[in-house]
């Protein structure tokens, strides 16, 4: 589904090597952990596939697509069957839970109405039903945390990749997130999740793959 | 799998668009004003200048037609002689047309234009008004050579050269529509530098919702339309204000222009009445005004991006 080939990346203004020559292939239904100190390349590396960057050499291919060589429309069409958690959440200050998590829907044109029906689905299912209501701000950060994850999988994508989804949150909290990661993964959903955290690693079920300054140390 | 919905998601798309437009304007109601009121402005400038220009010109055009020189004869010239010298203008190659207009018929002109018939005549005793020759040239630029001529002939003792006129009142399109246009260019300017801004302050205040719009799969089309929509309803704003202002302001504005140029046949003059084309085109170029300002506006974020 998802395959990295001798792929590396550069940043030639911060004059730092982000990736060296990755070569990693992921199937449909996968848990991975990316797992690394900080400036491993963990986020760089889940940047490539869902080309907020492209790689300096080598290529990353989605769906048997070449993500260097689409257009921006082609780019929008791979992005939609791809979810993203970020560390920080990254919800939009002004919209309630439900109009964030309501997004990737209204972009795809779904009426009002299909939306309400889909999401409540999904907020009832992350127990989110009495936060609907509310901005970012006035939730927890295991709640906004939740309310980002109803944001990627609204549209269902093949694809869900989690950037650190645990690191600001406390062992209580980023458990009940695991297990929320872990049932998407057991209907089919494939993960990639990169974490600095090796406890979180030993704890659930799922592929390791290690970095280190750019580079795939271990893999198992 | 998540179904689509029955009826058009493009509908829905510009729907939503629609409704982020007017929630950008409602949200910077103050510059959302100003941006209306530069192209209200604008346009009404290349409005009032285009109706100028064009009564000008036809003022001109009919000056033109109707005469070119007036050669004063003197005023004991026998009939044969100013047959004979008829004879001669008719076949110069430069004259068009030669109209005897006898000191009567001046006398009768004369006291039609002053609003009275009698009282003229009646205070007379004798018409002091010489016959003359109306000449129509078929260029206007051979109108010195002609006067040169004229001037050589001792039955003819004075000249008028409307030339002179007209060449004035093209002077005037001219400085009309120069002035009209530089105005219209610079309000189109401002107000497309304050469409710009205006969407530009829009866009950075909706920045993280765009970032993560991006992020979850929104083309580019869909994240610029409101912004694009929001720059068109500035110029539709204009456009309509300028629209009910000249409607408003018609009837007074022809009766202006009608009152100035009442030398002018009705009849070609008549297309005053169906201005409001006119007004409906010249208010329909808010638009892209506005657009092209909101486009200036999402282009250079998009740059920033």
């Amino acid at each position: 589904m998802l395959t990295y080939y001798k792929a590396s990346k550069i940043y030639p203004h911060r004059r730092v090597i982000a990736l060296r020559n990755i070569t990693l292939t992921i199937e449909q239904g996968e848990m991975v952990y990316i797992h690394g100190p900080t400036g491993s390349g963990k986020t760089t590396l889940l940047e490539l596939a869902y080309r907020a960057q492209v790689p300096s050499i080598g290529q990353v291919t989605f769906m048997g697509k070449n993500l260097k060589r689409l257009t921006p429309t082609g780019v929008a069409a791979i992005r939609r069957q791809i979810g993203v958690i970020f560390q920080d959440y990254r919800l939009v200050p002004y919209r309630t839970s439900f109009e964030n998590a309501s997004l990737p829907l209204e972009i795809q044109g779904y009426s009002d109405r299909s939306i309400k029906t889909r999401l409540e689905g999904i907020f009832s299912w992350l127990a989110l039903e009495n936060k609907r209501d509310l901005f970012p701000a006035e939730l927890s950060g295991g709640e906004q945390q939740r309310v980002a994850i109803a944001r990627a999988i609204a549209s269902e994508p093949i694809l869900l990749l989690a950037d650190e989804p645990t690191a600001n949150l406390d062992r209580e909290t980023a458990d009940g997130i695991m297990g929320v990661l872990n049932n998407l993964n057991q209907h089919g959903m494939s993960i990639i999740l990169a974490t600095h955290n090796e406890e979180l690693t030993r704890k659930n079920p799922g592929r390791i793959i290690k970095l280190r300054e750019g580079r795939i140390v271990s893999e198992g | 799998m998540l179904a689509k919905d029955k009826y058009q998601p493009l509908l829905i798309i510009w729907g939503r668009a629609f409704k982020k437009a007017y929630a950008g304007i409602s949200r910077n109601i103050y510059v959302s004003t100003a941006s209306v009121l530069s192209i209200t402005i604008a346009l009404t400038t290349l409005a009032v200048t285009s109706g100028l220009v064009m009564v000008f010109r036809e003022a001109a055009i009919h000056i033109q037609t109707q005469v070119s020189l007036v050669a004063y004869l003197d005023k004991n010239i026998p009939q044969e002689t100013i047959d004979d010298l008829i004879i001669i203008f008719q076949n110069r190659p430069e004259v068009k047309t030669v109209k005897l207009v006898t000191s009567e018929e001046a006398l009768g002109r004369l006291s039609y234009l002053m609003g009275s018939n009698d009282s003229i005549s009646a205070a007379l005793e004798e018409n002091p008004i010489p016959p003359s020759l109306e000449i129509t040239l078929n260029y206007l630029e051979d109108a010195p050579k002609m006067v040169a001529l004229f001037q050589e002939i001792p039955l003819i003792t004075s000249i008028l050269n409307t030339g002179d006129t007209i060449n004035r009142v093209n002077l005037i399109v001219s400085a009309v529509r120069l002035v009209g246009t530089i105005i219209f260019i610079l309000f189109a300017i401002f107000a497309i530098i304050l469409i710009s801004l205006t969407v530009g302050f829009a866009i950075r205040g909706r920045r993280e919702e765009i970032q993560v719009m991006v992020i979850v799969g929104a083309p580019t089309s869909y994240v610029m339309r409101p912004f694009i929509l929001e720059g068109l309803l500035y110029g539709l704003g204009g456009g309509i204000i300028t629209l009910i202002l000249m409607l408003s302001f018609n009837p007074a504005f022809t009766a202006i222009l009608k009152n100035i140029f009442y030398f002018l046949n009705p009849l070609s003059l008549a297309y005053i009445n169906n201005w409001w084309y006119l007004w409906i085109f010249i208010s329909s170029i808010g638009i892209p005004i506005g657009g092209l300002g909101a486009i200036l506006a999402t282009n250079r974020y998009l740059k920033e991006e």
